[in-house]
């Protein structure tokens, strides 16, 4: 093969005249991403003339930083590689344990992994167009119209910061606010002394336990007053809680330097993720299912658990799958498929459509939307129970040490005593109760004997007995297991089957293939199973069919993980514990604005009637809450909501009537929003700031539990920031989320942010100040001679040499070192080169268990939720999982005859929930735009063809349109496709399109239209046809106890357009 | 063309196209899984066999290498070879392949290829009436066949156009292939559909800003090639030529999340592409056209008769 000569490049000249063309069309305003100059050619890159076998400059390690992805909450860890410091291309990550299978050696050197590539899904690979998307901005916009007319100018950072800390007539030149005063957040900072907040703080939690009279708190804070909320309702906390961050997507890394500055510094209560519009009931289901009892009280468990995949011989998906969302296709799907071809395995998948991972089911179950895998998993239970299926041996050991005998690592309180009282089962009974011992222990029948039962017991074995109903000095008594029984028994088989639209065979042969494999066989659910107002029963129900079969800490049964090392400093040797680094730290306290983790019973709202609006002690982040709680002003209002990478108005079902809530400036007088683009919710803010992307920035952050060993991820600065640089009290930084926060803090004089930000003289100045240190704590491990290596000399200058792209105000050797300390400093690196820190896969399991266990108290019936009632209804929780259907939130069933379909949404790989597509146009010429998908006999029977034009429309949303505000309406249609492989009477509608901003829309800035890209215009979101709940009337329906919110309850029609 | 029987669509969610094919009596005869064998250890199946220093043994307590720690070795072997010793050869499951387009976003990304051009494509094709119903997923690209129509049909417009290397990689030359009119004809000529016309678009075009990634020059058939001197090219995949003569497998086979990509050199009977090629029933697409490709497929273990019935159901 001839070698070409060096060939001159003509590049030069083309790419600038295109360059030319389109800064014009900006005006030179130059607000959005800004690039200049041309590439070197590849010559200039190692490449070697004399050998055609050369190397390749994306391979080689100096061009190669490891950081996380983040299109996805998958998070998967990834290799980013560099051209002339443009982010060319993105790969997995191979150290990382989601990314190869099994993963390379961590002591690995860079040099050595440089050409070795992990896996990642195509949103992953797409990273680069999210990073250099045109629409990025740079610079702080300001709103120049009303709210949601798409009018901004631009001002510089330092006055942005200036406006919205000090308030005042922000906002004189846009007609109908000329008078309008807007509180600055120096106007809402009004609790300031860290004492007074603590002893207000602790009065409050005595006047919720009834040892304290808001009377004697008034008369005890008399001079203090005007610094609550409500004197009359001092549990609503001080004024500061007024201020309100609403998250969507944030991360561990992220979410502590915010809670630093919200909670801690700011001394707001009200800080918020997205998580009820996501996936929380599953989360409170398992964290209530795994919670522990420690001296009375029951602590929560883990959010998560999943089964151990490759090991084992029968999975079922419920309402998830292995290759498009979940936790997530590049760690489980070939764990999946090698299992499929290669072993005695096989999966069924739950799922009203054919998803992907139902492509290669032995059985696919298309079970009915709403109440309908509620009925199948109660019914599974029912069934296993009455063949006697289940594992009696796991389930009748009550204690630790009976586990043990049988070498067991988890138990569970499947034979525990509960009281029976007025009919309802609210509470163990207590060996104290029948003179068997103290309070904190419990009661089982063993051979009908009551017996005394400490859970945590290393030495008195208990076997319990499994059914009990009976009567103790007088007391009606019940096992869980039989208040489970009756409740799974409430309904026959064939009952349950009609309510999920299964036939009673189906449910017969998938509870037995379940029941067929010992412990090598598990449940896996998300979102599908859960979006519903008894999401939470549903997924206790799954988290329970799992405990059936005892499959808990067992290889190929189910993990909760590998875990992770803390980047918190709490651990011993850890050289930065963040606890004690917060000078003058406030105590926030009070009630958060959505009544989330707080009993309506204990406020001082309560009055004996249903409450307003719901309250929901078990749950937290109730994000379809937040903002209408404020409109509503129950329990109060917001001075100021901050919206960070945050759309509610797309992503939370039925979230449109949050648009018109946002456009009221008397409701919300200040919205501010970090965001990279344009959003369809941050349009409606007053100013939006410029985020650096997941490329340009921070994190540190464990793995989801389909990683079974040990992992730490970390993100860091990759790429040059496309947001401004801006000075702060002397320091440059990219305009961000972080230094949004360091300005106003220094404005505000705040004591933990500044040159004594940490204390000790140990400063605050800029965002890496705080992540390296707790990287360092990562780098240090978790206890004595748990510290990884010190990275050599050539790995330290392999490290510098991949950072020469970073601008000064990112990357300076000197100040990342002043950082952590000399004696961290090459630890740091060393993490730093691997992208994190990441245990060998020989730790996955210890013989046959997994190496990780849980290894502990698992709980069939769920007292702390059975004490409880619903805030609007009054009526008790239950401790099991039951049957219920679909209820509004006042308890009324909601049944609607008038439409057609059950409206079902679903996430395909390419894209993320309201980001990645379409913005990135290598998805989008996969994927141009979403559909509505339909069954064909649905199709011929209402007289329609593929590609028709359809609208839907619900009993919430007559005319079927998104209500844009000054943007008009937007109709929610799209094209029809038509397919076999979804359940007739329902139809589906994947995420990611629908847009009406982020760069589809035009925009006038600086009185410079800019035009929006058609491209991004396409496909639909069909949130806004979600019904509305019908008591509360701007909310979607939730599950009281999850929190979620219900995205697959909803029934339209469609009407061709 | 052999593909009366299908009934093509334009749909989106399932990728480029779906195809449907009502079988005989609207009745679709099921498969039925085979157990195999129990477990199988990765270290059965993924016997590492590095001796080179590069690429160190990786202990993960198994004794076990991934699969694509497993291909690199097998590349280093085969790079110790001559050329012409060397026999490229990609074997693609389609059980394993979980239709993502992970393969085809990392290619696009990999070459920096522009609107219209796109070496990898993944069908998604589903088959029967609810509620037996199948879908499968089959990636696919250009073959590199070992008897190319397209070369003979290319150079006849244009000497020099193509050619193809010892080793089986099928060679564009981007000084010469250029027009539209040699492009039609060689794309007419290949049963794959692996061609593509490089228009000269840049995605970005249009928008605020013209990016500077889509400039970045990129390594094909040897050559540095710009934006520019692409414009008016036929292009198609060429196995990431550029990474494998630099000891790293193609972009497609590193980033599938199915691990449904087999890779290397089919002269070595070691290599683990012949090792599964050996192992498993193997179909190749419109194998009556005579083109001797490399690219060929398989669908797990399934017995052969299982193989060819699902293949052709599309591809007869």
């Amino acid at each position: 093969m001839n070698k070409e000569n060096k060939i001159e490049s003509k590049a030069k000249s083309v790419s600038r005249r295109r360059f030319l063309t389109n800064t014009a069309l900006l005006g030179g305003t130059a607000f959005f991403a800004n690039y200049a100059g041309k590439f070197s050619s590849l010559e200039t890159h190692l490449f070697d003339e004399t050998n055609k076998v050369g190397m390749l400059p994306l391979t080689e390690p100096e061009n190669i930083i490891n950081s996380v992805c983040l299109n996805c909450n998958t998070q998967c860890p990834i290799k980013v590689q560099s051209y002339d410091g443009i982010v060319s291309k993105i790969d997995g990550n191979p150290y990382s344990p989601q990314n190869l299978l099994p993963h390379l050696d961590y002591s690995l050197k860079p040099e050595k992994s440089s050409k070795i590539y992990g896996k990642v899904c195509p949103k992953g690979q797409a990273g680069v167009q999210i990073e250099y998307d045109p629409y990025r901005i740079r610079k702080v916009l300001k709103r120049a119209g009303k709210r949601g007319e798409n009018k901004w100018i631009v001002i510089p950072f330092s006055q942005a910061v200036d406006e919205i800390v000090n308030g005042g007539y922000l906002f004189e030149d846009v007609k109908g606010e000329e008078h309008r005063k807007v509180k600055g957040f120096r106007d809402v900072f009004v609790l300031k002394d860290p004492a007074l907040a603590k002893s207000m703080a602790e009065d409050v939690q005595r006047i919720r336990k009834k040892e304290l009279t808001v009377t004697e708190f008034k008369k005890k804070y008399n001079d203090h007053l005007d610094m609550l909320i409500d004197p009359e309702h001092p549990d609503f906390g001080p004024k500061n809680n007024r201020f309100v961050f609403q998250a969507g997507r944030i991360e561990p890394g992220r979410s502590d330097f915010t809670k630093r500055f919200v909670n801690g510094a700011f001394g707001s209560i009200n800080w918020f993720e997205h998580t009820t519009i996501c996936e929380q009931s599953h989360h409170i289901a398992f964290k209530y299912v795994s919670a522990q009892y420690d001296k009375g009280a029951w602590k929560v468990g883990t959010a998560h658990m999943k089964p151990n995949y490759v090991e084992s011989e029968f999975v079922i998906f419920w309402g998830t799958g292995a290759f498009e969302a979940n936790f997530g296709p590049p760690p489980i799907a070939e764990q999946i498929t090698q299992s499929l071809v290669e072993s005695n395995f096989k999966i069924a998948v739950i799922d009203p459509r054919l998803s992907k991972t139902a492509a290669k089911a032995w059985k696919w179950i298309p079970v009915k939307p709403g109440d309908g895998d509620n009925a199948l998993a109660t019914g599974m239970i029912r069934w296993i129970l009455e063949n006697d299926r289940y594992d009696k041996s796991f389930l009748s050991n009550a204690n630790k040490a009976a586990a043990s005998s049988k070498n067991e690592l988890s138990w569970s309180n499947a034979t525990w005593l509960v009281k029976i009282e007025d009919g309802h089962a609210a509470q163990f009974l207590r060996a104290s109760e029948i003179g068997l011992g103290d309070e904190h222990t419990f009661v089982a029948m063993v051979n009908g004997k009551p017996t005394q039962v400490n859970p945590y017991s290393e030495k008195d074995t208990v076997y319990g007995d499994l059914f009990v109903d009976t009567e103790i000095n007088g007391k009606t008594v019940k096992s869980a297991f039989q208040i489970l029984k009756e409740a799974a028994f409430e309904k026959s088989l064939d009952e349950y089957a009609v309510i999920a639209g299964t036939a009673v065979k189906d449910i017969e042969e998938l509870a037995r293939e379940f029941t067929e494999h010992g412990k090598k066989a598990a449940i896996d659910f998300y979102r599908g199973a859960v979006k519903h107002t008894n999401g939470y029963y549903t997924g206790q129900a799954i988290v329970v069919l799992n405990l059936l079969i005892g499959n808990v800490d067992w290889k190929g049964g189910l993990s909760a993980g590998g875990g992770a090392w803390s980047g918190d400093g709490s651990k011993d040797g850890q050289p930065f514990d963040f606890s004690k680094l917060h000078p003058k730290k406030l105590t926030n306290f009070g009630l958060k604005i959505t009544r989330e983790g707080a009993f309506y019973e204990d406020s001082t709202l309560y009055n004996g009637k249903p409450a307003k609006r719901q309250w929901f002690p078990f749950t937290s982040d109730v994000y379809q809450e937040i903002i209408p709680a404020a409109y509503n002003r129950y329990p109060y209002g917001m001075d100021i909501l901050w919206l960070h990478m945050a759309t509610p108005t797309l992503a939370a079902p039925a979230g449109h009537p949050q648009i018109k809530m946002l456009m009221d400036v008397d409701k919300l007088p200040l919205v501010i929003a970090d965001d990279i683009v344009i959003g369809e919710t941050s349009m409606y803010a007053d100013y939006i700031f410029p985020d650096i992307s997941y490329l340009e920035r921070w994190a540190f952050l464990g793995a989801p539990p389909s990683v079974i060993t040990k992992a730490t991820k970390v993100r860091q600065p990759a790429a040059t920031p496309v947001p401004e640089i801006v000075e702060i009290d002397g320091y440059q930084v990219p305009i961000s989320l972080e230094a949004m926060m360091i300005a106003i803090a220094k404005k505000l004089d705040l004591p933990s942010y500044g040159k004594n930000g940490f204390g000790n003289g140990i400063p605050l100045d800029r965002p890496e100040d705080y992540y390296l240190k707790a990287i360092a704590n990562i780098a240090a491990g978790d206890k004595a001679g748990d510290e990884v290596p010190e990275a050599s000399d050539d790995e330290l200058e392999i490290f510098l040499r991949a950072r020469r792209h970073l601008p000064k105000a990112v990357f300076d050797e000197e100040r990342w070192k002043n950082a952590v300390g000399q004696s961290n400093w090459r630890r740091v690196v060393y993490v730093l080169n691997r992208g994190g820190r990441y245990e060998s896969y020989s730790k996955a399991y210890k013989g046959n268990y997994l190496g990780h266990p849980y290894a502990k108290l698992f709980n069939i019936f769920v007292e702390p939720v059975a004490k409880v009632k619903n805030a609007m209804t009054l009526e008790y929780f239950s401790g099991v999982p039951i049957y219920e259907e679909i209820k509004d939130s006042k308890g009324n069933k909601v049944i609607d005859d008038d439409h057609r379909f059950y409206l079902t949404s679903y996430k395909d790989i390419l894209g993320g929930q309201s980001r990645t597509l379409p913005t990135a146009y290598w998805l989008s010429s996969i994927l141009p735009e979403n559909t509505v998908i339909i069954n064909a006999k649905d199709a011929r029977e209402l007289g329609l063809k593929d590609n028709d034009i359809v609208k839907i429309v619900s009993s919430s949303n007559v005319s079927g349109v998104w209500p844009l505000g000054p943007q008009g309406n937007m109709p929610i249609q799209g094209k029809l496709q038509i397919i076999e492989g979804i359940r007739p009477g329902t139809i589906a509608v994947s995420w990611s399109f629908g847009h009406w901003a982020y760069g589809s829309n035009d925009v006038i800035i600086n009185g410079k239209k800019i035009k929006g890209d058609m491209r991004r215009k396409t496909g639909l979101c069909s949130n806004a046809a979600v019904m509305i709940d019908s008591a509360l009337k701007d909310v979607p329906m939730s599950d009281p106890i999850g929190g979620s919110a219900s995205f697959l309850d909803s029934k339209v029609n469609i009407v061709k357009v | 063309m052999p593909d009366q029987n299908i009934k093509k669509k334009e749909s989106n969610e399932f990728g480029r196209s779906v195809f449907l094919k009502k079988l005989a009596g609207g009745v679709f005869a099921g498969f039925a899984i085979h157990p195999i064998l129990g477990k199988v250890l990765y270290s059965q199946v993924h016997k590492s066999n590095s001796g080179n220093d590069m690429l160190p043994k990786f202990l993960s307590g198994k004794d076990t290498d991934s699969t694509t720690v497993v291909m690199m070795n097998d590349l280093q072997r085969a790079l110790a070879k001559p050329i012409e010793q060397r026999k490229w050869t990609m074997l693609i499951d389609i059980e394993k392949c979980v239709g993502c387009n992970a393969c085809a976003v990392a290619c696009i990304a990999e070459n920096n290829l522009p609107p219209g051009v796109s070496y990898r494509k993944v069908f998604d094709a589903e088959q029967g009436n609810y509620p037996d119903v199948k879908r499968f997923f089959m990636p696919t690209n250009c073959m590199q066949c070992e008897k190319a129509p397209c070369i003979d049909v290319a150079n006849k417009v244009i000497p020099g156009a193509m050619s193809r290397r010892p080793d089986g990689i099928v060679v564009i030359n981007y000084n010469k292939f250029k027009g539209k009119e040699v492009f039609k004809s060689a794309s007419d000529a290949c049963p794959y559909h692996a061609l593509y016309y490089d228009n000269g678009s840049y995605y970005t075009q249009g928008t605020p800003q013209l990016e500077k990634y889509e400039e970045r020059p990129v390594l094909e058939y040897d050559k540095q090639i710009t934006r520019e001197e692409a414009t008016g090219v036929t292009r198609k995949c060429h196995f990431c030529a550029h990474r494998l003569d630099a000891g790293v497998l193609p972009a497609c086979v590193t980033t599938c999340i199915g691990q449904a990509m087999y890779f290397g050199d089919a002269n070595d009977s070691d290599s683990l592409v012949s090792q599964k090629i050996k192992g498993q029933n193997t179909h190749t697409v419109y194998a009556d056209e005579g083109t001797h490709p490399r690219v060929i497929y398989t669908y797990g273990m399934k017995p052969a008769g299982e193989v060819e019935q699902t293949c052709t159901s599309c591809h007869e």
